[in-house]
């Protein structure tokens, strides 16, 4: 932190906040109404509001707690699940729903209720690890187009356009079969395919910061352009993103699941949601079980994703929550 | 306007030569090698049959070259050979489009006629229970995976209550009853799960139009509340809604991949997975290309319509 901050006693987030918050009523604020406190316990009253906004929105409590079930599933699928989720029975193939089998069994006899369970780990590993990728790639490229602007801007915004005007599922698909089957490359062709969608975002959302007096006040300041951008416009781009990598999971585990529902991504005997799929509605003529239950764990995993997207836009973006207060 | 509409114009090549760019490397990236795919199973080996495939092939050219000529190809509208069909691929893929562009077409009106109305519904009452259910039904339908929506669609309608075929494809020019009826279940598949964004986003915009004082003067000097619906908030709402119709357009054509899939339909979708599988380069480019212009237009005649409606973009 350098000195001028600690001579003020306030950090860089509560100057810019009071920053955006004169910007946004165009009259300034009193200090008390800014919600200025020492630095810490500001930040944890921040953070802690979010979480508290969140809890309130009963959606988005909602998505949280289920979202927590489905990672204690994935975590202790080895305890959890009755089978083996590979274990072969050929005296019991394409079963209905019973109590040996909750789930009944598919067309290899194979539980189905613990390939459930098993599964929620490839596509958790997926959504979280897909959309980490997209944001290491998006992020510094949208700060950059957005700040450097010129030339780069421009290229990078072509490519960009060009790269959105693929279908994704056909993107990921040619990404997903140059990499070959397997996971590494389901994370790799999710990834890669969203990285856009993070650019593009970040990128809007520099641009608006760029022109704002306290970037100016940082410039002025002699502040290198690399402290500017995380200093002071990234903190503020940060929100937005979140709220974005929240769907973009809930969007990168039904891609996944399309893949694999194709054929790509995780091999045989691997479970995964989506090749479950694949493989059950075949039989769908005789046995309707094993197509229910995998894709209703994928619609439950990503209805989570995306109300807990919904209610972090709400925890977090103070206009609507200035607005739901009024 | 006409700015932005000249400035649209020019990013367009722009656009498409990068389009072709990442086309052309992504499939070159692709394993497996197009030669042998060529020979098919068949082949026993044989060197120099080998090494005239490729070069028929162009495929012992370095890259840009390969790349050079298959601008040049496109430029007169050639775009080469189906290695898995054996046909030229402007002519496969003149022939599928019609089929994909139907199931679009339907998909996008039953995304429409459900989205649209479920909107209007909610915003006028809103925290109603028809507000609810609707609000309930679109986050649900937002989650759900098309694939699985058609798997259901085909037990519930093709298997327990046999109404309809379960999949397959007729030509509408032979049967279209039976035509019709085999595309209900598609379109219903991709159409209601996009109709999910669309009624969320009508909602949106409609209740923002709805709180706004015109609405109040127009319903203050006694005016019907549909006219009120009709002429002042679903006019004013309609920007947001043409933007996401527009961009649930350009996405469709994906939908459609793992669609046509599931009900065996022989589009652009399906032509594209199977030449994906069976390493089809020349198909490949040729289907990509295809669906990169398909979403590169319709976005192009979303901005245009946008600034259509839109006197404060038209007038600038």
């Amino acid at each position: 932190m350098p000195i001028w901050t600690r001579v003020s006693g306030l950090s860089e987030v509560e100057i810019s906040d009071r920053e955006m918050n004169t910007k946004n009523t165009g009259v300034p604020l009193p200090a008390t109404q800014t919600g200025m406190r020492p630095v810490v316990k500001y930040r944890q009253s921040r953070l802690l509001g979010a979480v508290r906004q969140l809890a309130r929105t009963r959606g988005a409590g909602f998505g949280l707690g289920v979202l927590l079930l489905i990672i204690a599933m994935a975590l202790f699928a080895p305890s959890l699940a009755p089978y083996e989720p590979t274990s072969v029975d050929a005296s019991a193939v394409l079963e209905p729903p019973s109590l040996a089998h909750p789930f009944g069994t598919d067309e290899l006899g194979r539980d189905i209720l613990s390939r459930v369970i098993w599964g929620s780990r490839v596509s958790l590993q997926v959504g979280i690890i897909s959309v980490g990728l997209a944001l290491a790639l998006g992020i510094p490229g949208g700060l950059l187009a957005g700040f450097i602007g010129g030339r780069i801007d421009d290229l990078l915004m072509r490519i960009i356009d060009a790269i959105w005007s693929f279908p994704t599922m056909i993107l990921a698909l040619a990404v997903g079969t140059a990499f070959g089957a397997g996971l590494t490359s389901s994370f790799i062709a999710v990834g890669v395919v969203f990285a856009p969608t993070v650019t593009r975002l970040v990128r809007a959302q520099t641009l608006s910061i760029r022109e704002l007096d306290y970037v100016l006040a940082a410039r002025a300041m002699g502040a290198k352009p690399s402290r500017i951008m995380w200093q002071h416009v990234w903190p503020n781009v940060a929100s937005p993103v979140i709220v974005q990598a929240s769907i973009l999971v809930a969007a990168a585990i039904i891609l996944e699941a399309g893949l694999s529902f194709l054929g790509l991504g995780v091999q045989p005997p691997t479970p995964a949601w989506g090749s479950m799929l694949r493989a059950g509605y075949p039989f769908l003529l005789t046995s309707l079980w094993p197509s229910v239950f995998p894709g209703l764990a994928i619609f439950i995993t990503v209805l989570a994703f995306n109300l807990l997207g919904d209610g972090l836009q709400q925890a977090l973006d103070p206009q609507l929550r200035r607005a739901k207060k009024i | 306007m006409q700015k932005y509409l000249v400035q649209r114009l020019v990013q367009l090549p722009v656009t498409i030569l990068f389009v072709s760019i990442i086309a052309f490397t992504v499939i070159r990236l692709l394993p497996g090698d197009p030669a042998m795919a060529w020979l098919g199973e068949s082949f026993a080996g044989d060197e120099e049959l080998y090494q005239a495939t490729r070069a028929k092939l162009g495929l012992d050219q370095p890259w840009p070259v390969q790349f050079a000529r298959w601008m040049a190809q496109i430029a007169r509208g050639d775009l080469g050979v189906s290695a898995r069909i054996r046909l030229p691929v402007s002519q496969v893929i003149l022939q599928r489009i019609p089929i994909t562009l139907e199931l679009i077409v339907f998909s996008m009106l039953l995304a429409i006629l459900v989205g649209v109305p479920a909107a209007i519904i909610s915003a006028v009452r809103p925290n109603s229970m028809w507000d609810k259910i609707g609000t309930l039904g679109a986050i649900g339908g937002m989650a759900l995976p098309d694939f699985w929506l058609g798997i259901l669609l085909i037990y519930l309608f093709g298997v327990a209550l046999k109404w309809l075929p379960p999949s397959g494809f007729t030509p509408p020019t032979e049967d279209l009853a039976s035509n019709l009826k085999l595309m209900i279940m598609p379109a219903m598949t991709i159409g209601l799960v996009h109709s999910a964004g669309i009624m969320r986003q009508t909602r949106a915009a409609l209740l923002d139009v709805l709180g706004q004082g015109y609405v109040r003067t127009a319903r203050a000097k006694g005016l019907a509340e549909l006219l009120v619906i009709r002429r002042h908030a679903l006019r004013n709402a309609l920007l947001p809604v043409v933007t996401i119709i527009g961009m649930q357009l350009g996405r469709l054509i994906g939908a459609a991949v793992i669609v046509e899939t599931i009900f065996a339909i022989p589009g652009l979708g399906r032509w594209a997975t199977d030449s994906i599988l069976f390493r089809d380069y020349s198909a490949l480019q040729g289907v990509i290309l295809v669906f990169a212009l398909w979403v590169l237009i319709i976005n192009l005649l979303t901005d245009l319509l946008y600034a259509y409606l839109d006197p404060r973009i038209r007038l600038e």
